[in-house]
C-alpha cells in the first residue's frame, strides 16, 4: 500500500516532530537532575580530575620551579593576602552600611558562621556555549543541589547536579543563571542574569532609581539560594532606552570564570533551593 | 575490542573537552572532537558498529553537559543519518570531500545548538561574538578534522590488522 520510500519520509518527519517536541521541554528546565547525569558524573569525573590534577602538577612545576621561584610564591601569597582583605573589606562595608541602617534598633544579631567546603574545579562543560563546571566534592562531603558556590571574590554559581564525590556547579555567567541582587551603595533591587558573552546583567531595574558605572552589586538574599551581602561583580554599563520602564545595565562579575580553580561552597548557610523534579 | 577502542577514545574526548580547553586558552575555541568520530563512523564504518556509539555518546554528553537534555544527541543522531545519507551518492574512499564534511558538521551543530536555544528561550539573544565563536571553530575543524579522521582511521585499521594476527577467529 505505502511505498519503502512514503514510509521512511513519514517516519523521519515523525522522529523530527518527536525531537523537536522533546528539546522543547527540556529547554524550559535545565536544571532537573537525572540518574544518568549522576552516573555520567560519577564516571567521567575521575578522570577529568586525573588529568586536570596532571596539568595543574606540570603547570605548577613550571611555575614555582623555573620561572622565577621565589617571586611566584611571594606573588601567590600576596594575591591571596589582597583577596582575603577585599573579602573583608566588602563584608565591613556592608556592616557599616547595615549598622547606619539598624542603629535605632538596639537588638543586633550575631553575624553567621558560614560552614563551607572548599573544591577543586576539575572539568567544564563540553560546549562553548554553557557555563557550568564540575568540582571534585559531592553528596560524601555534605555538597548538595542548591547549595551556593563562592570565590573570595565573590558568587560563582550553584550547585545543580550532585553525585558521591563530584558536582555539577551552573556558573553566574550561564544564561539560564538568576540571582537576586542590589546595589551596594543604593540598595536598588533587581535579578541578575548570565548572558553568551560571559558577563552579566541586572534586569527589573526601575528608571527612576539611579545607578551609575562602578556601583557594586551584592547578592540580596531574598532569592533563598545565596547568602546577603556576597558580591557580585560591578556595574560597566547603564543604558536608559527611550521606552520601556527598566533600564539595562551591565555588570562585570568579579570573579574571573576563565582561571576559576578553586571554590567554596556554602554547606549551612540556607536551606538549599528546591528544584522541581522532572 | 572495536567497542573498547571506541570506548578509550570517546573518554579521551571528553576529557580533552573538559579539562585541557579549561587549562589552555588557545584550545578555547575547540569545536566538538565527538563530530569527527560521527563522520568517522559514519563513513566507514557499518551501522551496527556506529548507530549504537552514536546513541550512547550522545546521551552521555548530555548528562555531562548543562544544556537541553537531548541537545548532542540530537546533534549526532541527525548527522549520523545525513552522513549514512551521502555514503549512497558519494564515494567516500575519496578523502578531498572530508573538509567540506566536518566544516558543514560543525555549523550543524552550532546552529542545532544556538537554535534550539534562542527558539525555545525567547529571551535568550544570539551573542554577537556568535560568528567570531564559529568562525574559529570552523579554522580548526578544517585545519584538524581531516587530519584526525584519516589518522584515527590508519590506527584502527592496523589494529584490527594486528589482532588478526593473533586470533584468526578474530572479526
Amino acid at each position: 500500500m505505502f511505498s519503502k520510500k512514503m514510509i521512511m519520509i513519514v517516519g523521519a518527519i515523525i522522529l523530527i516532530a518527536v525531537n523537536i517536541i522533546i528539546l522543547s521541554v527540556n529547554s524550559q528546565d535545565r536544571t532537573p537532575s537525572t540518574r544518568t547525569g549522576q552516573v555520567a558524573l560519577f564516571f567521567i569525573s575521575p578522570f577529568q580530575e586525573f588529568a586536570s590534577n596532571g596539568i595543574r602538577f606540570v603547570q605548577n612545576i613550571w611555575r614555582n620551579y623555573f620561572d622565577l621561584v621565589g617571586i611566584s610564591q611571594e606573588n601567590d601569597n600576596l594575591v591571596k593576602a589582597l583577596k582575603i582583605a577585599n573579602e573583608k573589606n566588602n563584608s565591613l562595608r556592608e556592616l557599616e552600611l547595615s549598622h547606619s541602617r539598624l542603629q535605632s534598633l538596639l537588638e543586633f544579631k550575631p553575624d553567621l558562621k558560614r560552614q563551607v567546603t572548599a573544591a577543586a574545579v576539575v572539568g567544564k562543560d563540553p560546549s562553548p556555549w554553557l557555563k557550568t563546571v564540575v568540582i571534585d566534592k559531592g553528596t560524601d562531603e555534605g555538597v548538595q543541589r542548591g547549595m551556593p558556590v563562592v570565590t573570595p571574590d565573590g558568587i560563582a554559581g550553584l550547585v545543580i547536579d550532585a553525585s558521591t564525590g563530584y558536582a555539577k556547579v551552573l556558573l553566574i555567567t550561564d544564561q539560564n543563571s538568576a540571582v537576586d541582587a542590589l546595589t551596594q551603595s543604593a540598595r536598588v533591587r533587581g535579578v541578575v542574569k548570565g548572558e553568551f558573552s560571559g558577563k552579566l546583567r541586572l534586569d527589573y531595574v526601575l528608571r527612576r532609581h539611579d545607578i551609575t558605572e562602578g556601583d557594586i552589586i551584592i547578592s540580596s538574599g531574598l532569592d533563598g539560594a545565596f547568602p546577603k551581602g556576597l558580591r557580585i561583580g560591578y556595574v560597566h554599563e547603564v543604558n536608559k532606552p527611550n521606552s520601556g520602564i527598566f533600564q539595562e545595565v551591565s555588570v562585570t562579575p568579579y570573579v574571573d570564570f576563565e582561571k576559576l580553580e578553586e571554590v567554596l561552597v556554602i554547606i549551612d548557610s540556607l536551606e538549599p533551593v528546591k528544584f522541581s523534579e522532572p | 575490542m572495536t567497542y573498547l577502542l571506541y570506548t578509550i577514545v570517546c573518554l579521551l574526548v571528553v576529557v580533552f573537552q573538559s579539562t585541557l580547553s579549561m587549562h589552555f586558552a588557545i584550545f578555547g575555541g575547540m569545536y566538538d572532537l565527538f563530530l569527527l568520530f560521527v563522520v568517522y563512523l559514519g563513513f566507514y564504518r557499518t551501522i551496527q558498529e556506529g548507530f549504537p556509539f552514536v546513541i550512547l555518546f550522545g546521551l552521555a554528553m548530555d548528562a555531562l553537559s548543562s544544556g537541553p537534555f537531548g541537545l548532542y544527541l540530537t546533534s549526532y543522531f541527525w548527522l549520523y543519518v545525513s552522513i549514512l545519507g551521502m555514503t549512497r551518492f558519494m564515494r567516500v574512499s575519496n578523502n578531498m570531500i572530508l573538509p567540506l564534511v566536518v566544516v558543514c558538521s560543525v555549523l550543524f551543530q552550532n546552529i542545532i545548538f544556538l537554535g534550539t536555544m534562542t527558539f525555545f528561550v525567547p529571551e535568550v539573544k544570539i551573542p554577537a561574538f556568535f560568528y567570531h565563536n564559529v568562525v574559529t571553530q570552523l579554522l580548526w575543524s578544517v585545519i584538524m578534522g581531516p587530519v584526525l579522521i584519516l589518522l584515527f582511521r590508519r590506527v584502527h585499521l592496523a589494529l584490527e590488522k594486528w589482532l588478526k594476527t593473533f586470533q584468526p577467529e578474530y572479526r
